[in-house]
């Protein structure tokens, strides 16, 4: 069947996103495991591009650690965060619920819905030691709530991400192997650090000169954009259209250091791991909330639904267990596919209402597993999107203009087809699969906080 | 590259003062600085304040240079403290020849849980191999030129101030992370306010892999007053007792 001609009820059927997913979530599990399950060992890095990694062809920086990890087991192709912000994006992998039900629709406003479990709650009450340490920006809820916090970390990753792998480091080399397993769970904060560099390069301000360095990388091949685009989008440049091209080049420049710092990070982990005999019973799944503009389109930072903001690496591997040095170029993967892939693993149902898959099929080679035929992605900030394998559909909120690109051909999605009359068809079916996805979640009424920034100037008034 | 951001440091850099007494690289010295976040405080997350300390101790030796580091890092809920040791050649780099780590933790919140997390390290150069003990020993290939980022305060006392000074070497950061293809260049003497008051510094600038880009600040004495990289510095605190001893 051609996923672009699926109707609604093909839709329930295939997306694996709807109630078959429900269905088959609840009828595996949960019987008792037969052997003892594996610890689970979940890294994320923040704001990190889907290429920026050796192991991926990115030759403008070095990340032996994350190489070693992709060596070792499955990294996704087209991998894309559920919601491309900060706290959105986490929310999806904690609870395995779309944005619009878990609450957490942008960051820091809108708190997450207080009786939905998370993944840290949902594996303490089965048994498993649950571990935090790092990044957590969840809005409304502690994480001393739902997990054991080793150190909450703090927002400059430079002066943290250190912190929080001496103490990943800490807790793997205390374990014994065999002993009750762990979900343990970091949250890394680089390459986020380049939000920084951008709020000191805001503005018309000239380039801070550096001495005698290496040569930055090119610009990339994408960078530029279509001057008809949604004026959502074109909002996102304020402040950064006066860049040089050697401004955005030393915008990459630095990046990609902050992209080394974590990596080394990571490796301490993997190192700790590795010494203390744990590797081969844990199942490590890295990833990230969201990528980076990356001078693609000009564009720094996330909260749009280009490929470098919305698509995100993400590898797992599980020593002897799962297929090693697999790159899946196929299969599409959402950061809402998290919570039913650890739950999997470890050997029960995940919690109800699963918006997402378990990756499990994939990783262990069961290739003829049926897999969705498309993934949404959407951000309170610009739109919504749809991905199929083969196009990327972009309808935006209070704006009539619609993107389709055609993610083969035209992988820098530079050539907006969405007006052409040959392609109304495919525009016009997935447009309703985006509104077929829509209907089918339970929205939950929207409560808006007061941001900390609001409440802070209001103190300091 | 510059440490810009210094509204994040609010009250404590207006009431920072450079050191007065002398300072030899040559002799035996402590400094001490203080870890500075160059953020402003943002949703309950660490800002400008003071993140910690460092505090460096040189002591030449016939036979090479004895260096002892006291770090601590603090964060919303936890203080790390490592005391490293390193013995260390005669060499521009201080290239370590043996060193040990103890690394203790601390919980300054109720629900923050440190315990186990406590941990030792060593590590040596062996037959041109660095040879890094934790549970198990790890062995690499030891780079021709490298040095461990903590000594870093004690190599750039000793560099000259000229523009041909340039050193290329590895990193070993925190005596444990590998960040190769470091250049640390001399790009002379700049301004810089700090503490209201309008200093005239030597500045040499870092670069390499997986680092930020750093700049070091150094008095006429060839003192580290500042390192700052983009979002963290180390300031040279001149209340510190034993400031240059």
């Amino acid at each position: 069947m051609n996923d672009l001609h699926t109707n609604r009820r093909g839709f329930l059927k295939t997306s694996g996103m709807g109630a078959l997913a429900l269905m088959l979530a609840e009828r595996r599990a949960p019987a008792a495991p037969e052997k003892r399950p594996p610890n689970i060992l979940f890294m994320h890095t923040d704001q990190q591009h889907w290429e920026a990694m050796s192991a991926f062809g990115c030759t403008h920086l070095r990340t032996p650690a994350m190489d070693r990890l992709a060596a070792a087991g499955t990294s996704f192709s087209l991998a894309y965060s559920a919601n491309p912000v900060c706290c959105p994006a986490r929310a999806c992998w904690y609870t395995g619920r779309a944005s619009q039900e878990n609450g957490v629709i942008m960051n820091d406003r809108w708190p997450i819905a207080p009786d939905m479990p998370d993944l840290g709650q949902w594996f303490s009450a089965r048994g498993y030691d649950a571990v935090y340490a790092g990044k957590w920006h969840v809005t409304g809820r502690q994480f001393m709530q739902s997990f054991r916090v080793l150190t909450p970390g703090s927002g400059i990753g430079e002066l943290t991400d250190g912190v929080v792998a001496r103490a990943a480091e800490g807790f793997l080399r205390s374990r014994k192997s065999g002993g009750k397993p762990f979900f343990l769970n970091l949250g890394f904060l680089q390459p986020h650090d380049c939000c920084y560099w951008v709020f000191e390069h805001h503005g018309d301000e000239p380039l801070t000169k550096l001495g005698p360095v290496p040569v930055p990388p090119p610009l990339p091949p994408n960078y530029t954009f279509d001057p008809t685009e949604p004026e959502l989008i074109r909002q996102r440049r304020k402040g950064i259209t006066a860049w040089t091209a050697d401004q955005w080049r030393w915008y990459l420049w630095n990046y990609y250091r902050m992209v080394e710092m974590a990596d080394a990070e990571i490796g301490r982990v993997l190192d700790a791991l590795d010494d203390a005999g744990l590797a081969e019973e844990t199942l490590v799944v890295l990833t990230a909330d969201h990528g980076d503009g990356l001078a693609r389109h000009q564009m720094v930072s996330k909260m749009f639904l280009y490929d470098e903001a919305a698509r995100v690496p993400f590898i797992a591997a599980w020593p002897g267990q799962l297929q090693a040095g697999r790159r899946d170029e196929r299969h599409l993967v959402s950061g809402l596919d998290v919570a039913p892939t650890v739950c999997d693993f470890a050997g029960f149902a995940p919690p109800p209402k699963m918006r997402g898959m378990s990756l499990r099929p994939l990783l262990e080679g069961r290739d003829a597993t049926p897999w969705r035929e498309f993934i949404v992605s959407d951000t309170q900030g610009t739109g919504r999107m749809v991905r199929t394998p083969e196009y990327k559909y972009i309808a935006y909120h209070n704006d009539p203009m619609t993107q389709l690109f055609d993610m083969r051909a035209d992988p820098g999605e530079l050539k907006n087809l969405a007006t052409a009359a040959a392609q109304a068809d495919i525009v016009r079916d997935l447009a309703s699969r985006l509104d077929a996805w829509e209907k089918a979640l339970e929205i939950l009424p929207l409560k808006e906080i007061e941001s900390p920034k609001k409440r802070k100037r209001a103190r300091q008034s | 590259m510059q440490p810009r951001d210094w509204n994040a440091l609010g009250q404590r850099v207006g009431g920072w003062f450079p050191p007065a007494n002398t300072f030899d690289p040559a002799s035996a010295w402590t400094l001490t600085y203080t870890h500075e976040g160059l953020t402003p405080g943002r949703d309950g997350w660490l800002g400008g304040q003071p993140g910690g300390s460092l505090i460096v101790a040189h002591t030449p030796h016939p036979a090479g240079r004895h260096i002892k580091i006291t770090e601590q890092i603090d964060t919303v809920g936890t203080s790390t403290t490592t005391m490293a040791e390193f013995h260390c050649a005669n060499d521009t780099l201080l290239t370590p020849r043996r060193w040990n780590l103890d690394i203790h933790w601390e919980s300054k919140m109720p629900l923050v849980s440190v315990a186990g997390l406590d941990q030792k390290r060593a590590g040596r150069v062996e037959n041109n191999e660095l040879v890094l003990t934790a549970a198990k020993e790890h062995r690499r290939r030891a780079p021709q030129h490298w040095t461990a980022s903590w000594l870093l305060f004690a190599v750039l006392p000793h560099l000259p101030f000229a523009s041909e000074t340039r050193l290329h070497f590895d990193l070993l950061e925190e005596a444990e992370l590998f960040k190769p293809d470091q250049q640390l260049t001399y790009i002379g003497k700049q301004p810089l306010a700090l503490g209201g008051k309008n200093l005239s510094l030597h500045v040499f600038e870092q670069v390499g892999r997986g680092v930020l880009p750093t700049r070091w600040w150094l008095d006429d004495q060839h003192r580290v007053v500042l390192a700052a990289s983009e979002r963290h510095a180390y300031l040279l605190d001149a209340r510190a007792k034993g400031v240059a001893s």
